[in-house]
C-alpha cells in the first residue's frame, strides 16, 4: 500500500513538475506581459556614477497627475465643441435657454452612447474616474433635464433592448477570426413605442426633446447593407439608416416638444434625409463618438456657451451604398479559397496557414468620397459622359446630385453668418505656397470660422483621371466678435494636387511621375466643397448658374475663387526618385479585365462587382507566403562589434540638458552602433515586437512601451498610468503609485472624425502634446496612433480611428499630431500602412487598386508625417497590397517610404494573426522590422521561429543587412524618444529575476525534489517488502 | 504476481490518449512537443502495462511517468493557445473557435488522470 501510496505522489508531484518546467519555460517569452499585469520588471536602470546628471530629457509641464487628467477633460471639451458639426438649425431652435427650457433626452441610447471603438479606441471610465456621457454633460452644464425619461430608458425593462454583444453598449460583433459570411447583424439598441407610458410622455409635454441617434464603431468589425437588426422587433433596410424603433421614437418627441433637436452619435456617416426634410425636425448636430469627457463640449453647443464651427469630414450620401466604391466592399473569395473553393486547374487550394482566401477591388479608381459625388456632379452640369445615366442612381431614375448627397464635405453651420473672401494665391513650383482669405463676422453671435481651401485642376475628357475638386488646405479663425474680421493664412502645397500618372516617363527614363498639367488652376474657399465647386463652375462659365444646385444655404461668390495659371505641363518637380511601384496592386494588371474601374470619360462604367477570381500562377506567390526564401549569400555583416558606443551618444542635448536633435541617420556612427547589436539581440528584438520593443543591452538601449492607440493609450492594453512603473522607478517626477488618477483610463480624446471636423490645428498640436504628457505619466515611449487609413466607404466600422474620406485632410492632421507628439518625446505610430479598408477578414484580405489611386488617396494620407519624420514609426497593415502581405510589401515600405518619402524610422507590423503570411522573413527581406508577437507565435508554423532559423541567418548577408537597417530605424526613433529619460552616459542595465518567475523556479526546485524523495521512498519501501 | 485494477485504468487511460491526441488535431493551433508528449505518454504506459506482467516493480512506474509526459502535453499545448484563450476572454474569438482544443483537453486531463490513479494502483501486484 505505501509502495501504491509513494508511486501515486511521485505522479502528481512529477505531473505538477512537468507543468511547472513548461511554464518556466514558456513564460519569459511573454515576460513583458506579465510583468506589466504584475507591476514587476525584468529590466531596471542603474546608476553607477555619482548621480548627479539630470537624465530627464523631456519633463512634464504638469505639477501634478490630476493637473494632465484636468488638462485632458478640457482638451476634450474644446474639441467636441469646435468638432461637433451643426447640420440643421431651424426655428432658432439651438441654441438652448438653459434658464427657461426643459430638455427631454429621447432615445433608449442616452444611456449607453457611443464613446469611442470597441478595442483599441474603446472608452470605459476607470473606478472613480468621470464618466459624463449625454446626461452627465448636459446636468453639468446646467440643463434642466427630465429626468422621468431618464429612469424609465435606464429601467431593467428598458435594459434588455441595450447594445450589448459583449457589453451594453457594443451593437457590433468584432471577430479575428476569418469570417465566410457577411457581418449578419447589428443592435440599434432602441426600444419600442408601445413601451413609453401615457405617464411617460405627459412628462415630456413642454420640453425640448434632445434626439439621441447612435451607431457603434469597432476594430474588427464593419457594417454591411445586408445585416440585420438584431434589436428584438426593431428593423431597418440599412444599418446607417434609421430604424423602425427610432423613427417611432422620433415621432413620439415631435408630438409631445416644443422643438426637436437631434443629435447624430455616429462617427459612420448616416443617411439623414428623411431629417433633414422633415419640418418637424428643427436641428441635427452631429457629434459623433466624442470620447470620455466631449459630452461637456456637445453641453456648451446646445447652450450656446460654444459657437458650433465644426465641418464634415465625409459625404454624407442619402444611401450610403450608392458610390462606386461600395461596389466590391464584403465578402468576396477566390475560387480556390479553403471554405468552399477548390483546386483551379494548376492552381492549388489556398490553405488555412496562407490566411489568403479573400479579396477587395477598388473599383472606384480616384473617385472616394466627394471625388466621386462632386466630379460627377460636375459632368452633370456640363452635360458630360453619361454623368445622368441610372448607373449608381440611388432612386433607380436618372443620377442627380440633389438625389445623391444630403450633406456635402465640409458642411457645417453656425449660430452667426461670416463672408469671407480668398484675397489672394501665392504659387511657385517646388515650394510651399500661400492662400489669404478675409473672414467677417456678419452676424450677431461670437464665433470661430473654419476655412477650407480647394482647388480644380485642369482637367482634360480622356486624359488623367482628376476629381472636379480637391482639398489643398484649411484654416481657422480666432472667435470673431460681431462685426469683426480676421485674415488668415493657409499654406498651399502644389504636391497636395498633382495627379499621379503611371504612364510618364521622366527624364531619367523612369517610369510614373506626379503630374500638374498646363492651364488654369481654379482655387475657391466656398463653405463646403459643394458650394465650393459651384462658385468655381459660376466663374468659369456664367452659363452654367442657373443649372447648379445648391445645398441649403450655400451662396454662389466670385470673391471665392482665384485662379492660378501653370504655363508649362511638369513632370518633374515631384518626381524625383519617384517609379511606378503598385503596378501589381492593380488586378488588371495581373488577370486583365478583371475590372471596369470608375473613369470620368463615362459614367456607366465601374459598377461591376468582381464576383469570382482565380489566382494565377504568379499571384499564388504572394497569397502562398513565398516572398523571400533565406540563402547563403554575401561575406557577412558584423554583429557584436566593440566600438564604444551606446545609444545615449547619438543624441544632440543643449545646455539645458534638453533633446533638441540625433545625430543624422546617414552618419556611419549609427552603423557602428548597430554592429555592436549581437545576432541573438537582433532576432529577440525583431522576433518578439509584442507589447514593447525588447531592450537592446549592448547599445544600452532600454525596454521601450508602445501601445494602442488614437484616443489615447488603450485600457485593455495600459490599465491606468501605474500599469508599467515599479517601485524602482519612485525616483522619477512624473511616477505614479497611488495617487487618486493612478488607475484612470488614458483613452478619453474624441475620436479621429471629430478631431478632423474641428479643422484647427492648434487643438490638434495640443491633443499631441498631451498625449505626449500621458506618455511621461505612463512611462510609455510610443503610442500607436495616429489612424491615418482613408474613410473609403461609410461602412467601414472602424472609421472612427481614421480622419476623413479626404487625404489632405487626413495627412495634416496626422502629421500635426505627430509632430506635437514628438515634441514631447512620444514615439507617433502611423497606422495601418496601407490600404487597410475592410475590416471584414482584414488578415490576409488582397486589396486591389490603380497605383495612382493608391497614391493620391491612401498614400498621400500618410505622405506628410512620414515625409517629415514627424510619425517616428509606422505600423503596418493586415491586407495585402495586391498579394503580398502590407508589411512585406516593398513597393510601400522600400520605394516609395524610404526612397521617394525618405523615411527614417522604424516600421512594426500589426498585432500577427496569422503567423505564416505575416511572417518575419517576408518582411524583414522587404524593408519591415518588427513583428508584433511573441516568440511562440512562430512555433506552429511552416516557417519556424526566427531563433530556430538562427544558422541560415547568420549564412545570409542580405536578410542580416535588412536586420540591421531594421534596427537602426528602431534605434532612431527610440532615441529621440522619452525612452532616454532616466539614462545617463554612467547608467547600466540590470537584469533582475521578477518574483514570479522566482516562484516558478521555486517550484520546479520544490517538485522535482518531491518527485525524487516519493520515488526513493516508493523504492526503499518495496525493498523493505521484499 | 496477479493482474490488478490498475493495469486497466492505465489501458483505459492509453487508450484516451490517443484518442486525445487524435482530437488534437482540431485544436485552432498546434504544438509538436504536445503530440511528442503524448504520444510518449501512451508508448510508456503501454510498454508498462505489457511488462508489468513481467516486473511489476519497475513497470508499475510507468503509470507516474505517463503521468508526467501528459502533464507536459497538455501545458504546451496551453501555451500556443494563450492567445486565443485571451481573444476569446476578451470576446474577439467565441467558444466556438477553441470549441476543438477544449475537447481535447477534456481527453487529454482525463487521460492524465487516469495514469495518475493508475500510479496510485498499480498495475499488477508485486510479489
Amino acid at each position: 500500500m505505501k509502495k501504491g501510496l509513494m508511486r501515486g505522489l511521485a505522479g502528481i508531484t512529477a505531473s505538477l513538475c512537468a507543468i511547472s518546467l513548461v511554464a518556466t519555460a514558456y513564460t519569459p517569452s511573454r515576460e513583458a506581459f506579465i510583468n506589466t499585469r504584475l507591476g514587476t520588471s525584468s529590466v531596471e536602470l542603474v546608476e553607477t556614477g555619482d548621480g548627479s546628471a539630470d537624465a530627464y530629457y523631456y519633463d512634464s509641464e504638469f505639477e501634478s497627475l490630476g493637473d494632465l487628467v484636468q488638462a485632458n477633460v478640457d482638451l476634450s471639451e474644446q474639441i467636441s465643441a469646435e468638432g461637433s458639426v451643426l447640420l440643421k438649425n431651424t426655428n432658432n431652435a439651438l441654441p438652448i435657454d438653459t434658464a427657461s427650457e426643459t430638455v427631454t433626452l429621447w432615445g433608449h441610447n442616452c444611456i449607453f452612447p457611443a464613446k469611442g471603438g470597441m478595442i483599441g479606441s474603446s472608452a470605459a471610465a476607470a473606478e472613480g474616474q468621470d464618466d459624463p456621457g449625454f446626461i452627465g454633460g448636459l446636468a453639468a452644464r446646467g440643463f434642466n433635464i427630465n429626468m422621468d425619461m431618464v429612469d424609465f430608458y435606464a429601467s431593467e425593462e428598458a435594459f434588455a433592448y441595450t447594445r450589448q454583444t459583449f457589453f451594453p453598449g457594443a451593437g457590433l460583433l468584432p471577430a479575428f477570426t476569418p469570417a465566410y459570411e457577411p457581418p449578419q447583424f447589428y443592435m440599434t439598441g432602441e426600444i419600442p413605442a408601445s413601451m413609453y407610458t401615457d405617464d411617460i410622455l405627459k412628462k415630456a409635454d413642454g420640453t425640448a426633446a434632445i434626439v439621441i441617434i447612435t451607431r457603434d464603431s469597432s476594430e474588427a468589425a464593419d457594417y454591411s447593407p445586408t445585416m440585420f437588426c438584431a434589436t428584438e422587433g426593431d428593423t431597418f433596410e440599412r444599418p446607417l439608416a434609421l430604424s423602425q424603433y427610432e423613427r417611432d421614437m422620433i415621432a413620439l418627441a415631435k408630438q409631445h416638444s416644443t422643438k426637436v433637436i437631434v443629435l447624430v452619435n455616429a462617427d459612420n456617416p448616416m443617411e439623414l434625409k428623411e431629417l433633414k426634410e422633415d419640418a418637424e425636425i428643427d436641428s441635427i448636430l452631429w457629434v459623433g463618438a466624442p470620447g470620455e469627457y466631449g459630452f461637456y463640449g456637445i453641453a456648451d453647443v446646445l447652450s450656446g456657451a460654444a459657437n458650433p464651427s465644426g465641418r464634415l469630414p465625409d459625404t454624407y450620401a442619402t444611401n450610403g451604398t450608392s458610390s462606386p466604391a461600395m461596389m466590391n466592399f464584403g465578402l468576396y473569395m477566390y475560387t480556390n479559397n479553403l471554405n468552399n473553393g477548390s483546386a483551379q486547374g494548376d492552381i492549388p487550394q489556398l490553405t488555412e496557414a496562407d490566411k489568403a482566401d479573400w479579396y477587395l477591388v477598388e473599383n472606384e479608381g480616384i473617385y472616394n468620397g466627394y471625388k466621386y459625388y462632386e466630379t460627377r456632379y460636375e459632368d452633370q452640369i456640363l452635360g458630360r459622359a453619361n454623368a445622368t445615366a441610372t448607373e449608381g442612381s440611388s432612386t433607380g431614375s436618372a443620377w442627380n446630385y440633389e438625389d445623391e448627397v444630403d450633406y456635402p464635405f465640409g458642411y457645417g453651420l453656425s449660430y452667426t453668418v461670416f463672408s469671407s473672401t480668398l484675397d489672394s494665391v501665392d504659387l511657385t513650383l517646388g515650394e510651399v505656397g500661400t492662400a489669404t482669405v478675409t473672414v467677417k463676422n456678419e452676424g450677431d453671435v461670437a464665433g470661430k470660422n473654419a476655412v477650407e481651401l480647394f482647388v480644380q485642376a485642369p482637367y482634360t475628357e480622356g486624359g488623367i483621371e482628376k476629381s472636379a475638386i480637391q482639398l489643398v488646405g484649411f484654416g481657422k479663425t480666432q472667435i470673431l466678435e460681431p462685426g469683426q474680421s480676421e485674415t488668415i493664412t493657409i499654406d498651399v502645397d502644389p504636391a497636395l494636387f498633382a495627379s499621379y500618372d503611371e504612364t510618364a516617363v521622366k527624364a531619367d527614363g523612369t517610369q510614373g511621375a506626379w503630374v500638374l498639367e498646363a492651364g488654369d488652376y481654379y482655387f475657391s474657399i466656398g463653405s463646403d466643397v459643394h458650394a465650393a465647386l459651384n462658385d468655381i463652375l459660376s466663374v468659369k462659365d456664367e452659363t452654367t448658374v442657373e443649372k447648379l444646385q445648391t445645398i441649403n444655404d450655400t451662396y454662389l461668390a466670385a470673391e471665392h475663387v482665384q485662379v492660378w495659371n501653370l504655363a508649362e505641363t511638369d513632370i518633374e518637380t515631384y518626381s524625383a526618385g519617384v517609379q511606378n511601384a503598385l503596378q501589381e496592386a492593380n488586378i488588371n494588371n495581373l488577370i486583365p479585365d478583371t475590372v471596369e474601374y470608375t473613369t470620368r470619360t463615362d459614367w456607366t462604367k465601374g459598377w461591376k462587382t468582381v464576383d469570382t477570381l482565380t489566382p494565377t500562377a504568379d499571384m499564388m506567390v504572394g497569397l502562398t507566403n513565398s516572398n523571400y526564401a533565406l540563402n547563403a549569400n554575401g561575406e557577412g555583416v558584423t554583429w557584436g562589434a566593440d566600438n564604444g558606443l551606446t545609444f545615449l551618444q547619438m543624441l544632440d542635448i543643449d545646455g539645458d540638458g534638453k533633446i533638441v536633435g540625433v545625430t543624422d541617420i546617414e552618419d556611419p556612427k549609427w552603423d557602428q552602433l548597430v554592429q555592436q547589436i549581437t545576432l541573438d539581440e537582433a532576432i529577440q528584438f525583431i522576433e518578439c515586437g509584442g507589447d514593447d520593443l525588447e531592450n537592446l543591452d549592448s547599445v544600452m538601449m532600454p525596454r521601450t512601451y508602445v501601445n494602442d492607440g488614437p484616443i489615447g493609450f488603450a485600457f485593455d492594453q495600459v490599465a491606468g498610468y501605474k500599469t508599467r512603473w515599479t517601485a524602482a522607478d519612485s525616483a522619477r517626477p512624473t511616477y505614479v503609485s497611488d495617487q487618486p488618477e493612478a488607475g484612470y483610463s488614458m483613452a478619453v480624446f474624441p475620436t479621429e472624425p471629430i478631431v478632423a471636423a474641428t479643422l484647427n490645428k492648434d487643438l490638434v498640436t495640443r491633443e499631441g502634446e498631451l498625449l505626449g504628457e500621458e506618455a511621461l505619466y505612463a512611462k510609455e515611449s510610443g503610442i500607436i496612433a495616429p489612424g491615418v487609413n482613408l474613410h473609403r466607404t461609410p461602412y467601414c466600422a472602424r472609421n472612427h480611428e481614421y480622419y476623413s474620406e479626404d487625404s489632405v485632410l487626413v495627412a495634416i492632421m496626422a502629421n500635426t499630431v505627430s509632430a506635437a507628439m514628438k515634441s514631447k518625446g512620444l514615439m507617433a505610430q502611423c497606422k495601418h500602412f496601407a490600404f487597410n479598408h475592410q475590416e471584414l477578414n482584414r488578415s490576409g484580405l488582397s486589396t486591389f487598386f490603380t497605383e495612382q489611386a493608391g497614391r493620391e488617396n491612401e498614400l498621400r494620407g500618410f505622405q506628410l508625417a512620414m515625409s517629415s519624420n514627424n510619425t517616428a514609426s509606422i505600423m503596418t497593415a493586415f491586407n495585402r497590397v495586391g498579394t503580398v502581405f502590407a508589411g512585406a510589401h516593398s513597393g510601400i515600405l522600400e520605394q516609395i517610404a524610404r526612397k521617394e518619402w525618405g523615411f527614417k524610422g522604424g516600421i512594426i507590423t500589426d498585432m500577427v494573426n496569422g503567423a505564416d503570411y505575416m511572417n518575419w522573413r517576408d518582411t524583414v527581406a522587404a524593408g519591415g522590422g518588427v513583428m508584433l508577437t511573441n516568440t511562440p507565435t512562430y512555433l506552429n508554423t511552416n516557417i519556424g521561429t526566427m531563433t530556430a532559423a538562427k544558422d541560415i541567418i547568420a549564412t545570409d548577408t542580405f536578410f542580416q543587412q535588412k536586420m540591421q537597417d531594421s534596427l537602426k530605424s528602431w534605434l532612431y526613433s527610440v532615441a529621440q524618444s522619452n525612452a532616454a529619460n532616466g539614462l545617463t552616459e554612467t547608467t547600466v542595465i540590470k537584469h533582475v529575476t521578477p518574483w514570479w518567475l522566482q516562484a516558478l523556479y521555486a517550484a520546479d526546485a520544490v517538485f522535482a525534489a518531491l518527485t525524487l524523495l516519493f520515488v526513493f521512498l516508493g523504492i526503499k519501501s518495496k525493498k523493505k517488502e521484499a | 504476481m496477479k493482474k490488478s485494477f490498475g493495469l486497466f485504468v492505465e489501458l483505459i487511460a492509453a487508450i484516451v490518449g490517443i484518442v486525445s491526441i487524435v482530437m488534437y488535431g482540431g485544436s485552432l493551433v498546434k504544438t509538436q512537443n504536445t503530440y511528442i508528449f503524448l504520444i510518449a505518454a501512451v508508448v510508456v504506459a503501454v510498454i508498462a502495462a505489457i511488462g508489468a506482467q513481467k516486473n511489476p516493480g519497475v513497470c508499475n512506474w510507468g503509470a507516474p511517468i505517463a503521468a508526467a509526459l501528459a502533464a507536459a502535453g497538455i501545458g504546451y499545448s496551453i501555451t500556443v493557445m494563450s492567445d486565443a484563450i485571451g481573444y476569446v476572454i476578451s470576446g474577439l474569438y467565441t467558444m466556438d473557435d477553441i470549441r476543438g482544443w477544449v475537447n481535447f483537453m477534456i481527453a487529454a486531463c482525463i487521460a492524465w488522470l487516469l495514469y495518475m490513479i493508475a500510479g496510485f494502483t498499480g498495475m499488477a501486484k508485486e510479489a
